[in-house]
């Protein structure tokens, strides 16, 4: 556990974040000068996320992933023709999303759908418990993934 | 001039017809009527973002590359029927990148793909020297920080990813949640702190 000043943790994590106001900079900077358990608070947090980041992609593999889009839509064929002519997967997606909302206000499903409001479907995510593990997006997400649009 | 860098990752193309100005669910409603070109430009200015969130649930870089691809095609066809009531208003980036965080997990869950994170690169330099036995540490410390981000509540990992992988600000971050720049650094603080006790946790092992 973390022994840090709860007056200055939290400033300490807005630093670890890129987001300490200028102002209170110099207060933490004269804090620490003169408190071993908040250094090293502050060290720990600056080294677990510098082990949690990522290596910055290489120049080839930015370059790839910024020529992907024509494939992107070359793999596309379904949704193209679902782009044109309308259809049941779009139809599918919007039923899972209307179940969702169903569930998480148990209300009964609206027979002739509205179309989602998208604020509506996130915070009734929000509104869960923050610190479970499935969250009811992942449900809808795992619903979204049933449509395979890489499939063909 | 078609082209010219305004910031760092950010470049104004100036394309037939105007299409960087306009907005992105502009865009999307006229790619779904059929037009390939707006496709292309919201590509331009989101791929980047999806690649850095979708990039630490890949097992490879051509495995990012197809994760960025599906999390567009994803958001886009979700947002199908959304769009048409939403109209140019819609925040197709917010949507594409929630879509975008919670795909690679769910990518990550199914395959189970970063469990076989390699330790690379040790193999080559570990002699017995003390410099490999430290890399071999770090390597070792960063497989089990990384394991901890994916096991993060959602919403820490969410806000966590979409700032230090996306490199987007706390204000952004919030946008795209729909939640309180305030409670967005909250979440941090939190991920941040769960972290750093798994850190010092090790530093106290034998
Ligand atoms: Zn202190």
């Amino acid at each position: 556990m973390s022994h840090a000043c709860p007056h200055f943790e939290p400033l300490i994590l807005d630093r670890a974040g890129g987001a300490l106001a200028p102002g209170d900079a110099a207060r933490l900077d004269r804090h620490l000068a003169g408190c071993a358990p908040c250094r090293e608070q502050a060290e720990a947090v600056a080294l677990a996320l510098s082990l949690a980041a990522l290596p910055p992609p290489s120049d080839r593999e930015r370059v790839a992933v910024a020529e992907g889009a024509r494939n992107a839509l070359r793999h596309d064929g379904r949704l193209r023709s679902r782009r044109r002519f309308g259809g049941g997967i779009a139809i599918a997606l919007a039923a899972s999303v209307a179940l969702f909302l169903a569930v998480k206000d148990r209300g009964p499903a609206d027979p002739g759908w509205t179309p989602p409001d998208l604020d509506a479907v996130w915070a009734a995510t929000a509104a869960s418990d923050p610190d479970a593990t499935e969250e009811p997006a992942e449900v809808l997400f795992a619903e979204l993934q049933e449509v395979d649009l890489d499939a063909d | 001039m078609a082209e010219r860098e305004s910031g760092p990752g950010v470049s104004l193309r100036v394309l037939e017809g105007g299409r960087a100005a306009e907005t992105d669910g502009a865009l999307l409603r006229d790619f779904l009527a059929g037009d390939d070109a707006p496709f292309e430009e919201l590509w331009r200015r989101h791929h980047a973002a999806v690649h850095g969130l979708v990039r630490r649930y890949a097992r490879s870089p051509e495995d990012a590359k197809d994760l960025t691809q599906r999390a567009f095609l994803r958001a886009v066809s979700a947002a199908r029927r959304t769009v048409r009531r939403a109209g140019d208003d819609f925040p197709f980036r917010a949507w594409l990148l929630r879509i975008s965080a919670n795909l690679g997990k769910n990518h990550a869950r199914d395959e189970a793909r970063w469990r076989r994170a390699p330790v690379a690169d040790v193999d080559d330099l570990a002699d017995g020297s003390a410099p490999a036995d430290e890399l071999l540490l770090r390597r070792e410390r960063e497989r089990r920080v990384k394991e901890a981000v994916l096991r993060l509540p959602r919403r820490q990992r969410e806000v966590l990813t979409l700032r230090i992988d996306a490199g987007l600000t706390f204000a952004e971050v919030a946008r795209t949640l729909g939640i309180a720049e305030g409670n967005a650094r909250v979440h941090f603080h939190h991920a941040a702190r769960r972290l750093a006790e798994l850190v010092r946790a090790e530093e106290g092992e034998p």
